[in-house]
């Protein structure tokens, strides 16, 4: 009887896997991409473009060497929330969507535009196999056409697009930070403006130039953003700790350009809140080494010729910060810099008067940029001979 | 040689541990949601050792209650302050209580098994499973349960402690700046920390069965401490992370702090797997102490067998744990198992110590 009993329970309690799924089955999808429907009659729609990896395909083009078809599939499908895209894909994929290993979301300009990204990223943030460190893209051109590219690195353009971004911080000071899923979700929550990277397609390559801003308050792309204002926002949030600032020469004339390698840097945001007038210092400071001179006269043993040099990059800095600042406020009219946070937590009182209309309040401010640079040294060589041609 | 090998009495250290991981329950997911909800700004997580500190002093109370009436536990000696019925009623409605805990903590483990990893196993039956082993643990008593949650304190703190340090990278300090804004909304958070302690009155029952009762204060202190710090960690933590106004629109922070953490192109890449076994672990925990005082409760008040006891509450459990409809009436039973604390837990055993100061009772 004991022993019956025992074997009842072992029936209930040691068969079966309710919810296995066999790995071979799964459509494992890495990215989505999200456009506007091409027909003007589905205008309130979603076309969303989902990017299965075939791992069948990768691992015999591993072995073989050979480049055979292409190791993902794209299914396109138009529905009006992107629930019912999943669910609609249905209909025709044989392997079930399976979303854990999702890289990439890109959205296309025209569509980010139009639409409340709130909205639009909501499903993700809240489906529960969808991480919050998705990266999240605008592109220039139709989102779709991204996935459909061969690059020859890495063979799925959704994850290529994904590794690219690994190169910002140390490398160039020109793309936008990366930015994920739950960061979005986390800035709207706050009632911060930011900036999304902004994915164009060269031929073959995705290239990730500047950024592109979002308007806390519309929730929508209300701009992009040149080089020079992206390497501004990168030095004033510290985002960067790379790339290169090209100067023209410490001459009038400026013909001789030399370039100064960033190694290092930090910024400094104080507020003042004087008599309704908000004026923020920023300090920003910068060590690095000379990478590349083109002057016959530059002699960087001579110090007294590298304090030149250094005066002509921080003014070239300041130009560039100053000019994206202005920008900022007279063009744009939103503050992406999230210069909100050390007006909040410095004067929290007045913060919460203000915080509604914080972009207007930041067109009205003041700003004193100062820029220190150091030169630590100048690689290999310091200087060139004969002085003269 | 007897008392060193006596292994049915509770060591200093199980008592710390055992009111430790009873407090650590639900609320160690959704304290965070509930503290910045209530205090709307940062400070919240101050709140949090406030209350902690609070929850310590109203152990020494209960501890004063205790050592009237030595080597009794609660369901005994209420009806000798009170005399036999309304200790009767008294042990009824403690007993209810500890019921409809624990079938709070069933259905927020099934909900959450459900919703992170067996998505199409039925609720019931994951339940089922989760109360058969809780049921086995019970029948071997206080003691087994109590040198099993020393084997799984070191796992469960550490997994926790391992998960802020993975996230300590996403660290932002500006969002939990400014420090201080005045007392008020520290005061509104700790309204909702409160619910977070629920547990602590089960001093009540295990002190009786101390080793070295004299201990007891120490073993209280730090019982109720480590919650409180690692309560803390996690608010300031998710705070920082996810910052206050995010937090206040998950249902589960910490679960997502956890999907947050990325290991790139590694095994690892998603680590929240690992960190569901330990709070299933920690829910366990809570649940096998109330699921055993709810069975002594049984057995007090009917005077039956233990196993009588245990198993005749097993249908009890599971029926109120079935109630709720829908996520938002689990969380609101969750509410009212807190309120039922403070005044079963708490405010009636205060009363009981005055009545007893004033009779002038002395066992």
């Amino acid at each position: 009887m004991r022993a019956i009993c025992i074997l009842i329970v072992a029936v209930f309690v040691l068969t079966g896997c309710w919810d296995h799924r066999e790995i071979e089955e799964l459509g494992i999808i890495t990215g989505v991409a999200i456009d506007k429907p091409e027909d003007s009659a589905q205008s309130h729609m979603l076309t969303v473009t989902n990017q299965y990896v075939l791992p069948q395909s990768i691992s015999s083009q591993v072995k073989s060497g050979t480049s055979g078809s292409k190791p993902y599939v794209n299914e396109t499908v138009t529905a009006p929330s992107i629930l019912q895209t999943i669910r609609e894909q249905s209909k025709f994929v044989s392997r079930p969507p399976y979303y854990y290993h999702l890289k990439t979301v890109v959205i296309s300009k025209e569509l980010a535009e139009t639409t409340d990204l709130l909205k639009l990223t909501y499903f993700f943030n809240r489906d529960h196999e969808i991480r919050r460190s998705v990266q999240v893209f605008i592109s220039e051109e139709e989102a779709e056409t991204l996935f459909n590219i061969a690059p020859e690195e890495d063979k799925v353009p959704s994850i290529y697009l994904d590794k690219i971004t690994h190169n910002y911080t140390t490398k160039t000071a020109e793309m936008a930070p990366t930015i994920s899923l739950g960061d979005i979700s986390k800035y709207f929550s706050h009632q911060k403006s930011f900036i999304i990277p902004f994915a164009s397609l060269k031929e073959n390559a995705i290239y990730i130039n500047g950024g592109v801003i979002v308007n806390a308050d519309s929730k929508k792309v209300v701009g992009v953003l040149s080089k020079d204002e992206t390497r501004a926002f990168n030095w004033i949030n510290e985002r960067s700790q790379g790339g290169v600032i090209e100067v023209f020469g410490v001459d009038e004339g400026q013909q001789h350009p030399f370039t100064f390698e960033i190694k290092k840097m930090s910024s400094k945001v104080t507020p003042n809140y004087q008599n309704d007038i908000l004026t923020y210092d920023i300090h920003l400071s910068f060590q690095g080494k000379l990478g590349e001179d083109w002057s016959y006269d530059s002699d960087q043993f001579n110090q007294e010729y590298v304090e030149k040099q250094e005066k002509a990059i921080e003014e070239r800095i300041q130009s560039i910060v100053v000019n994206s600042i202005e920008k900022a406020q007279k063009e744009h009219k939103v503050d992406y810099y999230e210069l909100m946070e050390p007006f909040r937590i410095n004067y929290t009182k007045e913060w919460y008067k203000i915080k509604d209309d914080w972009n207007q309040f930041f067109t009205k401010a003041n700003f004193n940029v100062d820029v220190s640079v150091l030169v630590e040294h100048y690689q290999d060589v310091g200087r060139k001979l004969p002085f003269k041609p | 040689m007897k008392s060193a090998l006596d292994t049915t009495r509770l060591t200093q250290n199980q008592v710390t541990i055992g009111i430790s991981l009873t407090v650590l329950g639900v609320g160690m997911i959704t304290l965070p949601r509930e503290v910045f909800t209530a205090a709307g700004i940062a400070s919240g997580w101050v709140s949090v050792l406030l209350t902690g500190g609070l929850a310590i002093g109203v152990m020494f109370l209960l501890i004063t209650l205790n050592n009237r009436y030595p080597g009794l536990s609660y369901f005994q000696y209420n009806r000798l302050i009170v005399g036999s019925w309304i200790g009767g009623f008294l042990t009824l409605i403690t007993t209810a209580y500890y019921i409809t805990f624990a079938a709070f903590e069933t259905r927020a483990m099934a909900e959450l098994i459900q919703m992170f990893i067996l998505d199409r196993t039925p609720v019931s039956f994951t339940m089922l499973i989760f109360i058969g082993t809780t049921v086995y643990l019970v029948l071997g008593g206080y003691s087994a349960i109590f040198r099993l949650f020393e084997l799984y304190f070191p796992a469960i703190i550490t997994f926790t402690l391992l998960i802020m340090i993975l996230s300590a990278n996403q660290f932002e300090i500006n969002h939990i700046r400014p420090f201080f804004e005045g007392f008020t909304p520290i005061m509104k958070g700790m309204s909702a920390t409160i619910l977070s302690f629920v547990g602590i009155e089960i001093i009540l029952f295990i002190q009786a069965h101390m080793r070295n009762p004299q201990r007891v204060k120490k073993a209280a202190v730090y019982g109720v401490a480590i919650p409180t710090l690692l309560y803390a960690i996690i608010v300031i933590m998710v705070g920082g992370i996810m910052g206050v106004g995010e937090t206040m629109t998950l249902v589960y922070p910490l679960m997502e702090l956890a999907k947050s953490i990325e290991i790139r192109n590694f095994f690892f890449e998603r680590f929240e797997t690992f960190f569901i076994p330990l709070w299933i672990l920690s829910i366990f925990t809570t649940l096998a102490v109330v699921f055993y005082l709810a069975a002594l409760g049984i057995k007090t008040i009917f005077k039956v067998k233990k196993e009588t006891a245990v198993f005749s509450i097993i249908p009890l459990i599971y029926i109120i744990a079935m109630t709720p409809k829908n996520i938002n009436e689990m969380f609101t039973m969750g509410v009212w198992v807190g309120y039922s604390m403070i005044v079963i837990g708490i405010a009636i055993p205060l009363t009981l110590l005055l009545v007893s100061l004033v009779r002038g009772q002395r066992q």
